[in-house]
């Protein structure tokens, strides 16, 4: 669970590190909607650039790993539903005639690859952006709303994000402790659970309530200084960069969703 | 008359389930004085310090800052008596050691030059420079107590209330937190030290306070008073006040170096 690292921010000196935060912020909503709505071909596009940004930003695929093998097992689960919810025409392997059908496997496949690219895209976001920049971003964007209103959405990101890697931490500790009172011996999976839910829950209250008091005392406040943020000439090409691929693909293939 | 820099009137703490935590506590604190809290566990000493900046109102009595109730403005109360709380880890909230300790700054609102000064002010008196882009979580037990008290220090605080801030650290951990707060009552900051290892500090102090069961059992001058630790369960370390120290010779920290780095092995404790 340590290793997770799922939504972690890594700091980092990359080319998409110092891209401006507001614009990552739209590149992600625009590659979500596209993700979501566009065809296959779209969907593969906006993959294959938030791939490649994922590169440039020099994420290891090993700390993937980990969140990779989540959304597989989510995957197998959409694909088989899918399959279950439209069962004609069926699969036939060998002979034998299964209760699931190929248009559901293909149209579950199809949203098992949109979760993925959002999944991708969100990491992006998070791994490469300081949370205090991602919130003084939101705090731009939304800027049109009262501040009491844009301060608490930027504050809850921030908050998330930054104390994701420690709430991970400790229950990773309470598991470690439970394993090692032979946690393993009970042989219900529903058993274990039980066992660490509760003292779960109380770890991440706890800690809650610490950092409440911890940000109270050094004056939180939901409406800050915030950072230097400015739109350079290398933002621009890179916001080009992001939007290009999946824009052209778009285009080309008349962005219907299938 | 000059009101004393913080002034605690019969201050007294009912949980809900009628447990009086904290019983008529009455005492002052002095500008630029270094005092020591020391009492058993389950004396009150943590609820005590949570009152100090409104993180709990009391059942009754005040607290007052400059004679001013420090309820009357808690923004400004929080900036000028800055906590520094046992688990570091809690406190530190930015992504980089100089992130976190623009944190409080920022929240001051303080324009982007003035945090920057502030902050490379407080890290090089929390002997953290060249540390500014370490991941705090990559940090030492000893360098993260450091970076805590670099964050409440960019605030500019009047008064630094440290609560069990040795617990976890080793010897050179200790003794470098105990260079970072000479140097800072040597400035000029009030000083309250909450803990009950005596041993490692009670020589700098010019104050010791005893707490048990909620209320103050003995204050005064650590020679006066140190023989009755042990009356409210606190052991008296060995020796004589002046010895009762884990401090070593003042040394400046050189940048981007831990002070506990492994290449780098301390003298034995002066005790």
């Amino acid at each position: 669970m340590r290793e997770l690292e799922f939504l972690h921010y890594k700091p980092g000196v990359s080319i998409w590190h110092r891209h401006d935060p507001r614009l990552k912020l739209l590149e992600l909503a625009a590659w979500s909607i596209l993700a979501l709505a566009g065809n296959g071909t779209v969907t593969a596009a906006v993959g294959i650039t938030v791939l490649g940004f994922h590169a440039a930003a020099g994420t290891s695929p090993k700390r993937m790993r980990r969140p990779l093998l989540f959304w597989a097992v989510m995957a197998a689960a959409i694909i088989v539903s899918a399959g279950f919810a439209e069962p004609a025409p069926p699969l036939i392997i060998g002979g034998i005639q299964f209760p699931i059908g190929i248009t559901g496997l293909l149209t579950g496949t199809l949203r098992a690859g949109r979760l993925l690219v959002i999944l991708l895209a969100g990491q992006l976001l998070a791994s490469s952006t300081d949370p205090a920049d991602l919130a003084g971003a939101v705090r731009k964007i939304l800027s049109f709303l009262p501040k009491k209103w844009s301060g608490a959405v930027a504050s809850a990101l921030m908050l998330t994000i930054s104390f994701l890697p420690l709430i991970m931490d400790e229950t990773a500790t309470i598991r470690d402790a439970a394993l090692s009172r032979g946690l393993q011996n009970r042989k219900s999976i529903f058993r274990r659970a039980a066992v660490l839910a509760l003292p779960m829950a109380e770890s991440a209250l706890k800690r809650s309530d610490l950092t409440a008091e911890a940000l109270l005392s050094r004056c939180f406040t939901e409406d800050p200084t915030g950072p230097n943020l400015s739109v350079r000439a290398g933002d621009r090409l890179l916001f080009l960069a992001a939007m290009g691929p999946p824009a052209a693909a778009a285009l080309f293939t008349g962005f219907t969703a299938g | 008359m000059i009101p004393p820099l913080l002034a605690i009137q019969n201050l007294r703490h009912v949980f809900p389930d009628g447990t009086a935590v904290l019983n008529d506590i009455s005492l002052c604190i002095e500008k630029a004085s270094f005092t020591i809290l020391a009492g058993p566990n389950g004396s009150g000493k943590t609820v005590f310090m949570r009152h100090l900046n409104g993180l709990m109102r009391p059942t009754s009595g005040r607290i007052l800052l400059d004679g001013i109730p420090i309820t009357e403005n808690l923004s400004l109360t929080r900036r000028r008596i800055g906590l520094v709380f046992q688990d570091a880890d809690a406190q530190i909230v930015g992504q980089t050691v100089a992130r976190d300790a623009a944190f409080g700054p920022e929240n001051l609102r303080l324009s982007r030059p003035e945090i920057e000064k502030r902050v490379r002010q407080a890290l090089a008196a929390a002997g953290l420079i060249g540390f500014d882009e370490r991941r705090p979580h990559t940090l030492s037990g000893g360098e993260k107590r450091r970076l805590a008290v670099a964050g409440v220090l960019a605030m500019e605080p009047d008064i630094l209330v440290l609560d069990e801030p040795f617990t976890g650290l080793d010897w050179p951990g200790c003794a470098d937190l105990i260079t970072v707060l000479n140097r800072l009552r040597t400035g000029g900051t009030t000083i309250l030290l909450i803990t009950h290892d005596l041993a490692k500090i009670l020589s700098h102090a010019d104050r010791l306070i005893l707490m048990n069961g909620g209320r103050i059992h003995a204050e005064g001058n650590p020679l006066d008073i140190i023989n009755e630790v042990e009356e409210i369960g606190v052991r008296r370390p060995e020796g004589d006040v002046s010895t009762m120290s884990w401090a070593r010779e003042p040394r400046d920290f050189p940048a981007g170096s831990a002070a506990d780095a492994p290449d780098k092995k301390p003298e034995k404790p002066t005790l």
